[in-house]
């Protein structure tokens, strides 16, 4: 059998490259894409090359970096544009390819391995991308094109802006395995300083690691990433459409301004489990527990889970046990800035579960029937025709400009 | 205008669409005077350097007997020649 041909296609500064494309005199110069202040949500979402090479950094808050960078050009975010741009460029992928899976708005992977026939090899269709990208659209991507998706999306990261990698079976192990393991798609910061206890750094010191011994120290993401850092990914590139199972469900919001009193992070809850109700409807699916984030005025993160008492998707259940986990684990010592509630566990709606002997199912079959009805108000009529009268007054909330964008979601399975 | 001195004119524009649903210039409509395109040598999506625009598609033609580009800005609905200089 012969080796699979898969692309990853990157946009390179992807929201500061289409501002650019936009304002053709602001070429050259730093430019960096903002959220609002106001909201206070001005931090650097991208950067063109200008702009980090004076040092600014994405995540970055725009005070820092207009200190860095006095001549930095900062520009809001225009999500409709970058749909219609992220939009034109994967249209360009679908004339080499079916196979196209995105990862969020700026990157995809392509399975190539049955168009070269009709357009070349692997390399001939990554070039062709990049030039088509930039003739069409003034942005620049960079193709990554390798034998599976883990080392493809390495692959696009090697070089930028507008560029074209490889890697194959035969230089695997000189190019991938001298990195460091943060280059690996999932090795996030927490699993790079685990494995840096063990002695292991570089990618070619995991895929050389013994498995039993990396399982015992480490459980079986370890044993994943071993696998990628030996070329063993196996994931299939997925048709738009077509989604890995959902592990949770989630929704967080940074207030506008900071929250105080518990009240005010209830009312906030309440309006979170709304969306987490609802998502949950859309997916057929009922959560077995509850996770909390709060992230303080300091930028301070802390999470908390705990089990549901039976499986649910009630909006008010959720926030009723997203409070009870907030007041019993959280001291509110400083305020409040985001909070973040998630389902998780999700189950089935149609699964068998375990009923309670003793719990008022007469009831919550009238709560069942109030929450459907609310649900179908909102599929009719969207989100705000019938809230809470609780949500209606958190003033702290109120965003003067939402999105909703999807995210990437994992390749793991 | 761009600092490169180039910039976008808007046209009005007299076009068919096939019943393949390409779309064809037929006349141009500038200084109050109709142009009639004798012939359409390329089409391509191409946007031009220096100009805002997305992804538009290129049209290479003849006007009076000169090759001349005119743009179709499919986003906005808009054709647009590119001048340059002031």
């Amino acid at each position: 059998m012969t080796d699979r041909a898969i692309l990853h296609s990157d946009l390179n500064a992807f929201y500061a490259s289409a501002e650019i494309v936009m304002h053709p005199e602001w070429q050259g110069r730093p430019v960096a894409v903002c959220g609002s202040v106001e909201d206070r949500h001005g931090i650097v979402l991208a950067k063109s090359q200008q702009a980090k090479e004076a040092g600014v950094r994405t995540g970055m808050v725009v005070r820092e970096a207009r200190a860095l960078c006095p001549d930095l050009i900062v520009a809001e975010p225009h999500y409709d544009r970058y749909m219609t741009f992220s939009r034109l460029v994967r249209k360009i992928y679908a004339r080499y390819s079916d196979l196209i899976e995105p990862f969020g708005m700026d990157e995809c992977w392509i399975d190539v391995t049955g168009s070269a026939r009709r357009w070349g090899t692997p390399v001939e269709i990554a070039e062709r991308i990049r030039r088509e990208v930039r003739k069409e659209t003034g942005l620049t991507v960079s193709v990554g094109v390798s034998f599976n998706k883990v080392f493809a999306k390495l692959a696009s990261d090697l070089k930028k802006p507008d560029a074209v990698t490889v890697i194959a079976r035969e230089n695997m192990k000189e190019t991938v395995w001298p990195l460091p393991v943060s280059s690996l798609l999932y090795a996030g910061p927490a699993t790079v300083s685990r494995l840096e206890r063990f002695g292991i750094r570089t990618v070619g010191e995991l895929a050389a690691a013994n498995e039993e011994t990396l399982r015992g120290w480490m459980g079986a993401n370890a044993m994943l990433l071993m696998r990628f850092a030996r070329g063993e990914d196996l994931s299939r590139v997925m048709r738009d459409g077509e989604s890995m199972p959902v592990k949770s469900v989630g929704h967080g919001i940074t207030c506008n301004a900071d929250l105080y009193t518990p009240d005010e992070v209830r009312r906030v809850l309440l309006e979170l489990s709304q969306d987490v109700g609802m998502r949950l409807k859309e997916a057929g699916l009922l959560a077995c527990g509850i996770s909390v984030c709060v992230k303080d005025n300091r930028l301070e993160c802390e999470q908390f889970m705990s089990s549901l008492p039976a499986p649910t998707r009630s909006r008010r259940e959720i926030a009723e046990a997203a409070y009870a986990l907030f007041c019993r684990r959280y001291e509110m010592v400083r305020g409040v800035r985001a909070v973040t509630v998630t389902a998780i566990r999700p189950v089935r709606e149609k699964s068998e579960r375990q009923l309670d002997c003793f719990g008022d199912y007469r009831k919550k079959d009238r709560l069942d029937r109030l929450e459907s009805a609310v649900d179908n108000m909102t599929l009719r009529f969207g989100a705000a025709a019938l809230r809470p009268a609780d949500v209606l007054t958190n003033f702290k909330t109120q965003n003067r400009h939402s999105y909703l964008s999807v995210l990437p979601h994992g390749v793991v399975k | 205008m761009s600092e490169r001195g180039v910039h976008r004119v808007p046209l009005s524009v007299e076009a068919v669409f096939l019943t393949d649903g390409r779309l064809r210039p037929r006349f141009v409509i500038f200084d109050g005077a109709r142009y009639e395109i004798e012939r359409i040598l390329s089409v391509a999506t191409r946007r031009p350097t220096g100009i805002a625009c997305i992804a538009p598609t290129e049209y290479r033609v003849t006007i009076c007997g000169t090759e001349k580009k005119i743009y179709y800005e499919n986003e906005t609905g808009v054709w647009f020649s590119v001048k340059e200089g002031v």
